[in-house]
């Protein structure tokens, strides 16, 4: 018998998959007819034959082992099944804490998720760039717009080979007619025909290449298209937008919604550049931001290259134009499409933008709360490991090694998981409708099911399997049998410093969390009410449409004003919180001018008046004095500050061929967000630039008064839909983002205490149990139920107190951090930490104290007779 | 009582074919000879555990050669169940059988 080599891997792998004690005779059929083989045909053959068939038997071999070990799993499932109806309580404690913090974690994932799958669906989304601007004015610092001049895309695309194609947008709203339909249509974007090429917006009907290469066409999406076109088809039909005759040339599928823009009418640019009056002012030099746009570069191409050839561009084609007109510099850069939704976050974006760092606080918030209750399943299990050791000792006795204990509880655990992961996606599947209104997205069953947010769920699922399984799991099988069974075991003790370094940790986090709460709800409400500089409250927007409306506007307004209940009226370029126009003054001073751009409100004699804001010197406009329509001007105290002026009301200005005067400082209002610096504002007298009509009406009577309004308003406008607004709301727009932020984070952090002390409730009931004998005996020796109770509240409320203690600089340096967000920021307030340590302890002490009241309100008799 | 399952009567047949000598080479070669076709050892082990179990065939430990490695092999006996088993199976697939004309077609 000639020596023979066996395949050792393959016999391994065979002595694996059979897990019976007769292995040896299966291993010695497969070795009987390998040696034949390799006797007959060689050792090559018989090698690969031998690995053949075990990866022919493998799957069955693998069926049997399952099996086989079925009956240890078996067993370990109905002990779990026993557990948990034996302990209901702490069963429904330990599930729904864990379910609720899963759910959370799901819905922020899925939040989370879809802010990263902004801009996605673009086939070439990471050759596209926007070109965005820093407009710097001398003594104002830098505006940083989302919005470029039209000429740079096709000068760049002249200029360098690495471009390959470049779009520009204008947003506009327009009013869109069609028949009898009429309606003011929010996203309408001027475009480039190139669109279709850079972007992936999936044209239906319509040529990609051309359909916006002619003046007057437009592009629609699905649902505007069927919102005008019943039953006639909308191809190479005529819409009339804003009293122009358009020719629909396309129709496209609608944009999606995780875009950091929505179009629902592309316009060609075409349109725009046809009249000469526009392409003067906006395509004609580089001064004019009011265009987006973006670049497609080639394959390959860095764009940090391209962005480091910027300035010697500008120098070349741009700098005269913006030193002439605006008196300044501009810097260009080049930002990534993926990266405008969650990073930028500049001037005029073209929406609401989400913002990177609530993605990261949204984790910290999610990560809490899992931790919390992971820690109340470690917290009962090892509290009832006691309960469990005797199980464990018998076990033992039975020859269980250590190795299958931490299976058993590993797999409790997991069992525990799943059944939370299930309640939980059954609880995302109630929140949703409120979820949606809280976070403004369209989440469904569907996105339940995708990949990032399956793959999330078992993560987490693995995750507090094992993390909350670990300890019992490594502690409870420890247990010496011998130690058990005498008795010698009490109750967890060892455990206990740790399970209250847990308590601890618990409510550190979610007093953290209510602090948070507290101080970003201050904030909010300081950034609405606090600072604002005016009076919000009470005042009606009509946007003007109609150019007879602006020019007879002092007519207009005294027909309002003949009713009472409408106390003042102006008109202007706009209102705080929506837009301000901005342009270039010069500020004549004996030690040389100077030219600078600031923001500017046009408006006529009564804007300060109807807006309710204060003059800090000065005076107001005055329809007595007859130069104050030409000469007057009135600056904000930012103004003062920042240009150093030393008499404001002495201060004589140049704007275009203007001259004027400085007769008033108003302080200083809120017109932008306040997360940045109030930069310095000029109001002019301006009634031909005007777009909207306000009017401060009195508190009383309202629904009346809007009848008023309305009805002159229609009167006046003929032919136009009629629309308004309050002020208040469309100033509290502006801090949408923080307002929301302050809800979710008021609802989580509920949450949070509320798993942390459904933990707290259970061990409680736990402990107290313990000590029922202890405090039998303490009562039928006269103690009282008010001792009793202090007794056993006592040593949670140290634990409540010490993580008082700690979370206390925690949050304090957390909000800080957060707070640098704002220009104008809260006084943190002492009184928001006592009050949420406050509130956390009170939660505790009356979770506990439930327990407590019932053990302390047991008749004696009844605990000590048992035995 | 359940029926035989085809893989379990196959295996019965071929160790009562085999009289002494059914072991899992053997019983493998065999099955190859009357169908024509290599089985995997699983598949084999498969029926004959389930057989064990039921306790239709015994398992009687063979010596160690070492041609097999230095390992011992276990030969399988048909038990009396085992047998009424097969006669039952029989006898069912006669029944199955009857009253079927002709399969082989036109």
């Amino acid at each position: 018998m000639s020596y023979r080599k066996y395949p050792e891997i393959a016999r391994w792998l065979l002595t694996r998959l059979l897990r019976q004690n007769d292995h040896n005779a299966v291993i010695g059929d497969f070795e009987e007819v390998y040696s034949d083989i390799y006797d007959s045909k060689g050792g090559l053959y018989a090698y690969l034959w031998y690995w053949l068939q075990v990866f022919r038997s493998f799957p069955k071999f693998l069926n049997n082992m399952i099996r086989r070990s079925n009956a240890m799993f078996n067993n370990y499932l109905k002990i779990t099944i026993r557990t948990i109806s034996r302990h209901k309580s702490y069963s429904f404690i330990n599930v729904s804490g864990l379910a609720a913090g899963m759910a959370c974690c799901i819905l922020i994932m899925l939040f989370i998720n879809n802010e990263f799958s902004y801009d996605d669906y673009h086939e070439k989304a990471d050759r596209i760039y926007r070109l965005v601007d820093d407009i710097y004015a001398p003594g104002r610092g830098v505006l940083e717009t989302a919005t470029s001049s039209t000429r740079f895309a096709p000068f760049l695309l002249q200029e360098f080979p690495e471009i390959k194609n470049g779009v520009r947008f204008l947003q506009r709203r327009r009013l869109v007619e069609f028949n009898e339909k009429k309606i003011f249509e929010d996203n309408c974007f001027y475009t480039d025909a190139s669109v279709f090429s850079v972007f992936s917006f999936n044209l239906m009907k319509g040529d990609p290449e051309t359909a916006l290469s002619d003046p007057r066409t437009v592009v629609l999406s699905e649902s505007i298209a069927a919102k005008y076109f019943e039953s006639e088809s909308p191809m190479g039909n005529t819409l009339r937008i804003d009293n122009t005759d358009y020719k629909i040339t396309g129709i496209m599928k609608d944009v999606p919604a995780n875009s950091h823009f929505i179009a629902d009418i592309f316009i060609s640019i075409e349109t725009l550049i046809q009249i000469p009056n526009v392409k003067r002012n906006f395509f004609d030099n580089w001064a004019r931001h009011e265009f987006y746009t973006y670049l497609l570069l080639k394959d390959g191409s860095d764009y940090k290259v391209l962005e480091s050839k910027l300035p010697a561009f500008i120098e070349k084609h741009a700098a005269e134009d913006i030193k002439t007109i605006l008196g300044g510099s501009l810097e260009a850069h080049l930002q990534p499409l993926k990266d405008i939704y969650l990073r930028s976050d500049r001037f005029m974006e073209l929406g609401q933008n989400g913002d990177i760092k609530y993605v990261y606080i949204f984790s910290i918030i999610a990560l809490f709360i899992l931790i919390i209750a992971c820690i109340n399943f470690m917290n009962l299990s090892t509290a009832r490991a006691a309960n469990r050791a005797k199980e464990v000792g018998l076990r033992k006795v039975a020859g269980a090694c250590r190795n299958q204990l931490i299976r058993q509880f590993m797999g409790e655990s997991f069992i525990f998981t799943v059944s939370a992961l299930l309640i939980s996606l059954f609880l995302v599947l109630l929140i949703f409708p409120f979820y949606n209104s809280l976070t403004g997205k369209d989440f469904g069953f569907d996105d339940l099911l995708s990949l990032p947010i399956l793959a999330g769920s078992f993560t987490i699922l693995f995750f507090v399997g094992f993390f909350s399984g670990s300890y019992p799991a490594l502690f409870i099988s420890r247990f010496q049998p011998v130690k058990i069974l005498k008795g010698d075991l009490s109750a967890g003790s060892k455990s206990s410093s740790l399970r209250k370094g847990l308590v601890v940790f618990q409510f550190t986090l979610s007093i953290i969390l209510i602090a948070g709460t507290g101080l970003v709800l201050d904030q909010v409400d300081y950034l609405k009410n606090k600072k604002i500089g005016f009076d919000k409250e009470h005042v009606v927007i009509l946007p003007i449409r109609l150019m007879a409306v602006r020019s007879n506007y002092e007519s207009v307004k005294s027909e309002l004003l003949q009713n009472p209940n409408i106390l003042s009226a102006t008109v202007s370029i706009g209102y705080p919180g929506e837009i301000v126009a901005g342009d270039a003054i010069t500020i004549v001073r004996p030690e040389g001018d100077l030219k600078t751009t600031v923001a500017m409100f046009y408006t006529d004699h009564d804007f300060i008046k109807t807006m309710g804001m204060k003059l800090v010197s000065g005076r107001d406009f005055s329809k007595d004095i007859t130069t104050d329509a030409e000469e007057a001007f009135i600056i904000n105290e930012a103004f003062v500050k920042n240009y150093q002026i030393e008499n404001p009301l002495e201060t004589r200005f140049m704007w275009g061929d203007k001259q004027g005067r400085v007769v008033g400082v108003v302080k200083d209002f809120q017109y932008k967000t306040l997360k940045n610096e109030i930069s310095p504002l000029v109001i002019h007298i301006a009634p031909n630039n005007t777009r909207i009509f306000a009017a401060r009406i009195k508190p009383e009577n309202i629904s009346e008064t809007l009848d008023y309004i309305q009805e002159k308003w229609i009167e006046l406008n003929p032919g136009y839909p009629y629309e308004y607004s309050f002020l208040d709301e469309t100033f509290d727009k502006m801090y949408r983002s923080e307002t929301k932020q302050g809800q979710i984070f008021t609802y989580f952090s509920g949450l949070a205490i509320f798993i942390a002390s459904l933990g707290l409730f259970g061990l409680a009931s736990f402990l107290i149990g313990q000590r029922t004998k202890e405090i039998g005996i303490r009562k039928s020796l006269g103690a009282s139920v008010k001792s009793i109770l202090m007794l056993v509240s006592k040593e949670f409320t140290i634990l409540i107190l010490i993580a008082n203690i700690i979370s206390l600089p925690a949050s304090y340096m957390l909000m800080s951090k957060w707070l640098q967000n704002f220009a104008y920021r809260v006084d943190m307030d002492w009184r928001i930490f006592v009050l949420s340590g406050v509130f956390a302890l009170t939660i505790a002490v009356l979770t506990v104290s439930f327990q407590s009241i019932k053990a302390a309100l047991v008749n004696p008799a009844n605990t000590l007779r048992h035995e | 009582m359940n029926l035989l399952s085809r893989s379990e009567e196959i295996m019965l047949l071929t160790i009562l074919k085999l009289k002494e000598n059914a072991y899992g080479v053997s019983i493998r070669e065999q099955i190859r000879i009357d169908s024509g076709k290599t089985w995997s050892f699983a598949s084999i082990y498969q029926p004959l555990d389930k057989l064990t179990k039921k306790d239709f065939v015994r398992k009687l430990k063979g010596e160690p050669t070492p041609e097999r490695g230095g390992k011992r092999k276990y030969y399988y006996e048909i038990t009396q169940e085992g047998r009424n088993a097969l006669l039952e199976i029989k006898k069912a697939n006669e029944s199955f059988w009857s009253g079927i004309p002709e399969i082989a077609g036109k």
